[in-house]
């Protein structure tokens, strides 16, 4: 009977461990911040990270009089451990905001649990469009972007402003590229634009050989996708040579600045689009560019993940404030009233439906002091997440997908 | 010899015809005929290397033999798998005895006797164990040790069980590989008790170097060499035979 | 006997006393805890009957989940027929996924395990008109019956034990029946089984496919915990991890693969909170383990409690050859 004891009082004292862990006492504000920091993604958390603490030492005073903390949870950049992560902020933590995920299925799922939770909510970089429209939530609002946002822009840009008339576009066939796609779509097709060839490849493609070998005739060519594979295809494009007869132009990250030392000179003149540029100019942006550098070494380039953040968490702090304190009602409300007249990226207000409405950049890749950066040579201003459109017209339609919206700008949808 | 017919007897428990089996280059059996009347008991004897396991692997359908037939009480048996001639009544022992080892003597028992279906997945494994197989186990001697894991029993006890799970089964043929190899003199006695009340119906076919026991068990015995059937006969025949005792006898004994 | 039924009578009543002392997270961990107990169970029915190292178990927990997902959101069909035609269709995967299987082995079942699982999460990722791609499909929630809100914490967790505990006692009977011993003997020494006059191939078949919808139930529950199925419970990712938490508890043992989990769980949880390294010390933690017991923390117990005059009489006992 020995043994029974043994586990008698073994699982009886395991369940007083974990009743008394965590229980905290309740003047305090919590934020919690959630973003994969470990993982492939691990970078994009990190840069969360990064803007959050600049943010949290700017903001150190407002802080201590809110008495409010903050605490880092790393999603691993994986859905369900997302999930188990926010479910901890709130009844293990106590946390009274959230501000993250950073990337779309995390953001998606955490979206899905702040539903049902009713937990005021900032998301950040996370880009799927339905967080703040088909599937919005009153608790979440979005300090980020959405993947068709910047494109709206771009698609006019290079109809108008450059006279492409066909393009062809190569992307990595998943969600994300679909809406910038979408996005693109329907900007260009606006601005007098006459049709885009779809060309979707797998994730992690290595070898182009085969998609560049019967590529279709075009003005240019939108690679729409980045990361390992974007810059594959950036070498195999040149390799071939096409980029003499056309030329290339991104999705919102394919130029990423961790990306250009890699692509090397061929990458300057590059041109994409993006609610940021690391090359922006405003006293706003150096002065923020410069506090990121001064803190965490300027061998990191502050990105928009970064930017997002940063942004967010000033957003949740400005809300605790005017909410006086931690009740979710009010705080929803002040979040959802969010003002940014002094952003780094530039001025922004939130939409009716939580997702900012903002400048996009047309950004052209360039060499500033011996380093390659995406500097914008043209703003479009007051771009909000319908592009062109009204939000019920907008969303009376298709979300975009794999071929969705119709590729022939003659077609009835665009009349 | 090799044509040597026993007495006719209308349906022979086993009737191996021509049959043939070669590794590449190798031939291990050409040509082997057999041929054992219902209830006898055969010794099969031959060198290492003569092909005695090839052709039991060969009589169980764990190998399938390039040419030639085999016969199970008139029937066709040479394309059937090894489950088909386990359930019409073929029970084979291994010389290399292993069963299940990481479970104890009472479990493999309960997997004794398949009946080519799925036993059941919902009541307790001893509901297999009933009287009939307890008697056999403890027949074999097998009482004492009925809990202990197979992995530990001795080599003899391992036999005798071996002997039971095949004996569980009611075999009409039943085919003994070295039976008594690697036993003690004591353990063979046991056995060759065990053997020789087996019930009179059982054809038995039995490898074995041990030319005592094979000469006290069988009423007849054939000899295989260089993958042939060399020669066939009563245990006096055999003991007498010139060329036996050339080949076999005489080197074995010196 | 006597020592097994305390066992359970004590686990039992943890699993009573948990919703009722516990916070709501600890709850919620709990409710994830048993769906990859579930899993696990699955693969250790596999790999511990007969040692076939499955990769594929995650994968019909994912089209278990994919299936409720669709039926219920896309097509709004009630909550009953969703599980059953859930379950239904994973095991008739499980059948397929059988078919191609059943005649290999160690290796071969691990690689073409790992390519089917691999060629089911690709697929959920491009079909995107019918999986949603990589945003999957939000929106999947339990009943409401008779005023019982079935997403509440607690009352899933009543529900999720139940049904938890109900495959964990069948599987208890399953590993103890004739069909059970048969798997072990299969795995030990498989021409035997076939001498002896046992179907191989077909109990081979059906451990596959009893497997299956073990992993099946796990992913119904899986998509209601999360509210959304995305393709991320498909990847390679979840499979290892359901296979670590399989080893370290011990996939020979009925409870390994639970306590497997629940230590796993709770160490990520725990080291989490403190170190943003918690990948290396889990990491390092999961070496060790492995390294000083390699049969697994089940066993390890197991040995422990054991008296030394009660012989090995156990089906879960050590294999010839193999390090204590």
């Amino acid at each position: 009977m020995k043994y029974a004891k043994t586990l008698i009082i073994g699982s009886v004292s395991a369940l007083a461990v974990g009743a008394t862990a965590h229980l905290q006492a309740d003047d305090t504000l919590r934020i919690g911040v959630i973003g994969p920091t470990t993982g492939v993604f691990s970078f994009f958390g990190e840069q969360q990270r990064m803007g959050v603490e600049l943010a949290m030492e700017e903001l150190a005073e407002r802080l201590d009089a809110l008495n409010l903390e903050v605490e880092f949870y790393d999603s691993q950049g994986d859905a369900e451990t997302t999930v188990d992560r926010l479910r901890a902020m709130e009844s293990r933590d106590n946390v009274d905001l959230v501000v993250g995920p950073v990337l779309g299925g995390t953001g998606l799922a955490g979206l899905e649990w702040a539903k049902g939770s009713g937990m005021p909510t900032v998301i950040s970089y996370s880009a799927p469009e339905d967080i703040t429209m088909r599937d919005r939530a009153e608790n979440v609002v979005r300090a980020g972007w959405t993947g068709a946002q910047p494109m709206f822009a771009f698609g006019e840009y290079v109809a108008e402003e450059l006279g492409h008339q066909r393009i062809v576009m190569v992307g990595q066939d998943y969600s994300f590229p679909y809406n910038q796609l979408g996005g693109f779509l329907k900007g260009f097709c606006a601005a007098g634009g006459e049709s885009v060839e779809r060309i979707w490849h797998p994730t992690g493609t290595s070898d182009y050989s085969s998609i560049l070998a019967t590529l279709p005739d075009g003005d240019a060519l939108l690679y729409n996708g980045a990361g390992s594979d974007g810059l594959a295809f950036f070498q195999q494009y040149h390799d071939f040579g096409i980029d003499a007869r056309m030329p290339l132009l991104g999705g919102s990250n394919f130029f990423a600045v961790g990306d250009l030392p890699e692509m090397g000179e061929q990458a300057i003149g590059g041109l994409s689009a993006l609610q940021y540029a690391e090359g922006l100019e405003s006293d706003t942006f150096l002065a923020f560019r410069d506090a990121f550098w001064a803190m965490h070494g300027d061998e990191v380039m502050p990105l928009a993940p970064a930017e997002h953040g940063y942004v967010a968490f000033k957003m949740a702090v400005d809300a605790f404030e005017s909410a006086n304190g931690g009740d979710r009602d009010a705080v929803i409300a002040a979040l959802r009233a969010t003002e940014m007249p002094d952003a780094p990226r530039g001025p922004f207000h939130l939409d009716d439906y939580g997702n900012p409405v903002q400048n996009i950049y047309i950004n052209e890749v360039q060499e500033v002091d011996g380093r390659l950066v995406n500097v914008p040579i043209k703003t479009y201003e007051s771009v909000s997440q319908f592009g062109p459109f009204e939000a019920e017209a907008y969303l009376a339609g298709e979300p975009d997908s794999r071929d969705f919206p119709p590729g022939s700008c003659a077609d009835p949808y665009y009349d | 010899m090799t044509d040597a017919q026993p007495e006719m007897s209308p349906v022979p428990a086993l009737e191996v015809a021509g049959l043939a089996k070669s590794f590449g280059s190798l031939m291990v059996a050409s040509d082997v005929h057999l041929r054992v009347t219902p209830g006898e008991r055969r010794g099969l004897i031959g060198v290492n290397g003569a092909g005695k396991t090839t052709l039991f692997n060969m009589i169980a359908g764990e190998l399938k033999p390039d040419r030639g037939s085999i016969g199970f009480f008139g029937e066709d048996i040479t394309r059937d798998s090894v489950i088909q001639r386990t359930l019409k009544g073929l029970g084979r022992t291994y010389q290399v005895s292993t069963l299940v080892p990481s479970v104890t003597v009472r479990e493999n028992l309960a997997l004794a006797r398949g009946d080519g279906r799925l036993p059941s997945l919902w009541q307790p494994w001893q509901s297999r164990l009933d009287d009939d197989l307890m008697t056999t186990a403890d027949q074999l001697g097998l009482t004492p040790v009925l809990d202990e894991a197979v992995a530990n029993l001795s080599y003899g006890t391992l036999r005798q069980l071996e002997l039971a799970m095949v004996m569980a089964q009611k075999p009409r043929l039943l085919l003994l590989d070295e039976p008594a190899a690697g036993l003690s003199h004591a353990e063979r006695q046991v056995l060759q008790g065990i053997l020789q009340d087996l019930p009179q119906e059982v054809t038995l076919l039995m490898i074995e170097h041990d030319m005592e026991m094979v000469l006290a068990l069988s009423d007849r015995i054939s000899v295989l060499h260089q993958g042939e059937m060399f020669a066939e006969g009563t245990p006096e025949e055999i003991s007498a035979h010139q060329g036996v005792r050339d080949i076999y006898l005489g080197r074995a004994n010196g | 006997m006597k020592r097994e039924y305390l066992i359970i009578l004590a686990l039992l009543a943890v699993l009573v006393a948990w919703p009722l002392l516990m916070g709501n997270y600890a709850v919620s961990q709990a409710n994830r805890a048993m769906i990859y107990a579930l899993a696990a169970l699955s693969f250790s029915l596999l790999a511990g009957r007969l040692g076939w190292f499955s990769l594929c178990q995650t994968t019909f927990a994912g089209i278990s989940g994919y299936t409720v997902a669709i039926l219920g959101v896309r097509f709004g069909l009630p909550f009953p027929l969703v599980v059953t035609l859930a379950l239904l269709l994973t095991t008739l995967s499980a059948v397929i996924f059988g078919l191609l299987t059943v005649r290999s082995r160690k290796v071969g079942f691990l690689m073409l395990t790992l390519a089917l699982g691999q060629m089911v999460w690709a697929l959920s990722f491009q079909w995107v008109d019918v999986t949603g791609g990589y945003n999957g499909i939000a929106g999947v929630r339990m009943p409401v019956y008779g005023g019982i809100d079935f997403n509440a914490t607690r009352v899933f967790y009543v529900l999720v034990t139940t049904v938890t505990v109900a495959i964990f006692l069948a599987v208890w009977r399953l590993y103890r029946s004739p069909f059970g011993l048969l798997l072990l003997g299969i795995q030990e020494n498989e021409q035997r089984m076939r001498a002896l006059g046992h179907p191989v191939a077909l109990a081979r078949f059906s451990a596959f496919v009893l497997a299956g919808a073990i992993a099946g139930v796990a992913g119904v529950f899986l998509v209601y915990d999360m509210g959304i199925m995305s393709p991320s419970p498909l990847g390679l990712g979840h499979a290892v991890w359901v296979l670590t938490a399989a080893v370290l508890g011990g996939y020979r043992s009925l409870l390994g693969p639970a306590l497997g989990v629940a230590v796993l769980i709770t160490l990520e949880t725990l080291v989490a909170q403190y170190t943003d390294r918690h990948m290396m010390v889990i990491g390092l933690v999961l070496l060790l383990s492995i390294l000083l017991m390699p049969r697994g923390l089940a066993d390890v117990l197991e040995q422990r409690f054991k008296r030394k005059s009660k012989p090995q009489a156990s089906a879960t006992t050590t294999t010839q050859g193999e390090e204590p």
